[in-house]
């Protein structure tokens, strides 16, 4: 262990401490306005540190190992960590009124969701089993906490949900990650890799293998689509989201579903590649996305309440992403052009941008009209010319259609898939974008046909308006 | 004249932009766009007259390789103008600005209608100039978020249900189209977005390429993943049933726009990408062009006879569009015979029909506009004998109706005559199709006059009709109406009398895609 170790961790470094500074600040100051700012500029050192790792600056070259080849810094992990940052001081910036107004425990809020997120940092970059299980559960206990701080009983129900949930998705995983190295015998990725692919044994061995590794990998995709909202574990994604308070459904919808499919992809490339499980697990992934898709969108037709809708909406979404997974293309992250991984990436930072706008807006219409009802919406577009305006682009661009950021990540996703002979996968995803256009069309319709119904006024701050339209297109 | 084409697609687009960021005052507004639709017209009519008919080919190219900042992706800027693109860039022109001058009624969030309605001209022209797939793509889907809300903030009756019925239609049509189009580009051999081959700028197009791809999947998939996402847009039964509730509750500039341009995107799709990509691949059309004949003769038949039972004008006219698209679709089915430049009579008769239905039916559109505003119904019981108190609008509807009908002397009765004379000669069954689809005239006739007949002549409405109480303060057309109606007019005239004008150019635009 040198010095260099702690310089690659130095952004989660930074931000766990940020942690319990908050912790401490709480305790010890009357005025809890502070809090925000504290957080922010911990998160902000944390994107410099990251940027200097990116760049070179604070050590060379990229792609090198630390803490015993537990963590990884590479271009793959860095980007993951640049998206999670940024939209983690998206959630908290632009949320600063709605804790102090909203939350009583400001202190164990702003904590717990630092911790929360330097479980999702050490998380996309580690390549170790036992590392991946450790930041899987810093990730998700401070959560449980999180989503029962909202004031009413929906939020401790939503709660109590999700920590039941959270904890047999746990079980899974571990139980997958018992298989896997079991089987392999070694918990680092770069160990695993090398026995699978270098197996010398009788056919018969090799079968016992592959099929020991398969049902590994088969366990921990089950327990990891917890975290995306997808298929088989999506039944929490509405009642968490609608009970949750609404920045911590933002943060869920996009940092947590971000790193759930960095390890996603990271196991996927770093411990099967070159593997003949292909097939079969592009074929799981396809199954999976088919039923998120079609579960996500069939039922959020019927929604009234907007954070339910969207929650529909985010499980529809992690089916087109998991597209992109199942179009597997074992030479490599990154390396061809229209590979699925790409996709995926392109995808969820334009998704992480679109939702966050969409999830931002949601908190500063609905602190004005008091309702998070659909027709609540109403006369949007009288009140907030530029909200409603931002409020469709943002809409448009889930719907994906141009000239948004959410056509051109669909085109990237469809094109891996038509690439790697799933064409039909791709007609089933573009076929439930159109479904999708009934229920999203019917928030335009609201905001901008729909006559108003009360007379409160709407306050946003054009900034954070402006700022994230700047980010949609 | 580079950089021409691509002032016409964005010079609506930017003013569209202007009037939401920047314009204020409602007045200003109206004029404004009435100017910039103004421009538009000229530059259109004068791109039009631009192009060069004895060089032909692509021309007024502007180019801008790797559009898309991505490596590998071929994507370009590309855009120009051919024969069979012309025609339509000046009827969108002549539409934009017949959809923008007919609308200084508008009293209600006009900011935001005009703004979107330049945007509409200008997306719909960036898919007829778009020689790049993905480009033309883009286009074809932005047209989709203007259409939403210019039918479901001003329409009537079922608005909001109409405009998303459209929606969902075109993006089903759209979701075909995006697999296609990346089921050609991801073709081992392919690789390339561009939709013609141009010389001068050393690229190869798709149509010269796809005699060597190797397909990811049956080629004949992809045709009809493109060709049913035409079809919709055209629309051609049994696809059509988007069309009459949008056609219905638009106002009545956006059933303008519909109508005469918007249904053409389609059209022109199944002549660039159906017939220029895959005459020359190893697509098989023996058995595709059967199809096809018989399809677009139950369109032409099917729509007739429901147009005949319609009660709304609107509808009613809506339904008609049903039929003559049907014929478009006949006379395109004429390409399997197709050897030598004599035999392309009645594919340029279906280009024209585009064009001649694109003005004939806006027209229609505007003028029963103008009597529902006056009227307050287009239920045909309750209205009769409005000749009495509107003479000209009636003299321009009997142009309208006569010429969808076929009348020597006006546009429509040249595009049907060149597909019934060049389907005719193929034989067999498309001969067959083509005695069925005349008699989608003879209905025409009985639809459209009597239509006519009992809207505007006849006996005075009934008591009951509601119009009969204010019979009397009934109005004929304002002076600022006239501009319009005679924008589109003066076109059906012209074609109808010296077809050449555009028949010259759009031979060019179809022998080029047999001939490589």
């Amino acid at each position: 262990m040198s010095f260099q170790d702690f310089l690659i961790i130095s952004p989660e470094i930074v931000i766990s401490f940020t942690a319990i500074l908050v912790f401490l600040l709480d305790l010890f100051i009357n005025d809890k306005k502070i809090l925000v700012p504290v957080s922010i500029s911990g998160l902000v050192i944390s994107f410099i540190l990251t940027l200097g790792l990116w760049n070179g600056w604070l050590i060379e070259s990229p792609g090198i190992y630390a803490f015993f080849s537990s963590i990884k810094l590479d271009e793959f992990s860095l980007f993951f960590k640049v998206l999670i940052i940024l939209s983690a001081v998206a959630v908290i910036g632009s949320s600063g009124q709605y804790i102090n107004s909203n939350i009583e425990s400001k202190g164990e809020f702003l904590g717990l969701l630092l911790l929360s997120i330097t479980g999702m940092l050490l998380l996309v970059s580690s390549v170790e089993l036992i590392t991946v299980w450790v930041s899987l559960e810093l990730t998700a206990i401070p959560l449980v906490a999180l989503v029962a701080l909202g004031k009413n009983d929906t939020s401790l129900e939503a709660s109590l949900k999700f920590l039941i949930l959270s904890a047999v998705s746990s079980v899974v995983i571990l139980y997958g990650l018992v298989f896997l190295y079991g089987y392999s015998g070694s918990t680092y990725f770069n160990d695993m890799l090398s026995y699978i692919s270098s197996s010398n044994s009788s056919p018969g061995d090799l079968m016992i293998l592959n099929y020991g590794l398969l049902i590994g990998i088969i366990l921990l995709v089950l327990g990891i689509s917890f975290k995306l909202a997808a298929f088989p574990f999506q039944m929490w994604v509405p009642d968490v989201y609608q009970g949750a308070p609404t920045p911590i459904t933002a943060y869920l919808s996009v940092v947590s579903k971000a790193a759930g499919f960095a390890v996603l992809l990271r196991i996927i490339y770093s411990v099967l590649g070159g593997n003949d499980f292909s097939v079969i697990l592009s074929n799981l992934f396809a199954i999976i996305a088919v039923f998120s898709m079609t579960i996500g969108n069939v039922m959020a037709l019927r929604q009234n309440d907007i954070k339910r809708l969207l929650a529909y909406s985010t499980i529809a979404h992690a089916g087109y992403l998991l597209i992109g997974v199942a179009s597997l293309n074992i030479s490599g992250i990154g390396e061809n052009l229209y590979s699925g991984p790409q996709g995926v990436l392109y995808y969820l930072a334009g998704y992480a941008f679109t939702n966050l706008t969409a999830f931002l807006l949601i908190i500063g219409v609905s602190k004005s009209i008091g309702t998070f009802e659909l027709s609540g919406f109403a006369g949007l577009r009288k009140k907030s010319p530029l909200t409603s305006f931002v409020l469709a682009v943002s809409v448009i661009s889930l719907l994906g259609i141009p000239p948004t950021v959410g056509f051109m990540s669909k085109i990237f996703i469809f094109s891996a898939a038509v690439n790697t002979n799933l064409t039909w996968l791709a007609i089933v995803g573009v076929i439930n974008s159109v479904i999708s256009a009934y229920y999203y069309l019917r928030i335009l319709k609201i905001a901008f046909v729909d006559p108003e119904e009360n007379q409160s006024e709407i306050k946003i701050s054009k900034a954070i308006s402006l700022i994230t339209l700047v980010g949609v297109i | 004249m580079n950089g021409l084409i691509s002032i016409i697609v964005f010079i609506p687009i930017l003013a569209s932009i202007i009037i939401l960021a920047l314009l204020r005052n409602d007045k200003f507004i109206r004029r404004f766009s009435f100017s910039i639709v103004s421009i538009e017209l000229l530059l259109t009519i004068f791109a039009f007259s631009l192009y060069d008919k004895a060089k032909g080919g692509i021309q007024l190219v502007d180019f801008i390789e790797g559009w898309i900042p991505i490596k590998g992706f071929n994507a370009n800027y590309l855009v120009g103008i051919d024969g069979l693109s012309a025609p339509l860039v000046l009827l969108s022109g002549i539409l934009g600005a017949a959809a923008v001058w007919g609308s200084w009624r508008i009293k209600n969030r006009v900011k935001e209608y005009f703004a979107l309605l330049l945007f509409l001209q200008g997306v719909v022209i960036g898919v007829f100039v778009s020689l790049d797939l993905l480009l033309f793509f883009i286009f074809w889907e932005a047209e989709l978020i203007p259409m939403y809300f210019l039918i479901s903030i001003w329409g009537s009756g079922r608005a909001h249900y109409s405009a998303a019925k459209f929606v969902i239609f075109t993006l089903f049509a759209g979701a075909l189209l995006i697999i296609g189009i990346l089921a050609i580009y991801l073709s081992q051999g392919i690789n390339s977005f561009t939709m013609v081959s141009i010389p001068e700028l050393n690229l190869q197009g798709i149509p010269e390429l796809m005699t060597g791809a190797n397909f990811l999947i049956p080629v004949s998939v992809i045709f009809w993943l493109f060709f049913i996402s035409f079809a919709i847009k055209l629309p051609l039964w049994p696809l059509h049933s988007w069309l009459p509730d949008a056609h219905t509750d638009a106002p009545t500039a956006v059933s303008v726009m519909l109508a005469g341009i918007l249904l053409k995107m389609g059209g022109y799709g199944i002549f660039r990408i159906s017939l220029g990509f895959f005459k020359n691949s190893s697509f098989n059309f023996d058995v595709a062009a059967p199809i096809l004949v018989i399809l677009g003769a139950i369109s032409v038949i099917y729509g007739a006879i429901l147009t005949i039972r319609q009660t709304d004008l609107k509808r009613l006219i809506a339904f008609s569009s049903v039929s003559h698209m049907g014929y478009v679709i006949i006379g395109f089915s004429s390409l399997i015979s197709v050897v030598s430049i004599n035999d392309t009579l009645a594919l340029n008769g279906a280009a024209l029909q585009l064009f001649t239905h694109g003005t004939i039916t806006g027209l229609a559109f505007l003028l029963v506009g103008l009597v529902y505003d006056r009227t307050h119904t287009r239920y045909i019981p309750d209205l009769g004998g409005l000749t009495a108190k509107m003479p000209i609008i009636a003299i321009f509807f009997l142009i309208a109706g006569f010429g969808s009908l076929g009348l020597p002397g006006l546009s429509g009765f040249v595009a049907e005559l060149m597909i019934f004379l060049g389907t005719f000669q193929v034989g067999n069954i498309f001969a067959i199709a083509t005695v069925i689809g005349v008699f989608g005239v003879v209905l025409a006739a009985g639809y459209t006059l009597w239509m006519i007949q009992r809207s505007f002549f006849g006996n005075k409405p009934s008591k009951e009709s509601p119009v009969s109480k204010d019979f009397e303060e009934l109005s004929d057309m304002h002076i600022l109406d006239v501009f319009p109606v005679l924008v589109l007019t003066i076109p059906i005239f012209v074609v109808g009398i010296y077809p050449r004008l555009l028949t010259d150019i759009i031979e060019i635009g179809i022998r080029e895609m047999f001939l490589l």
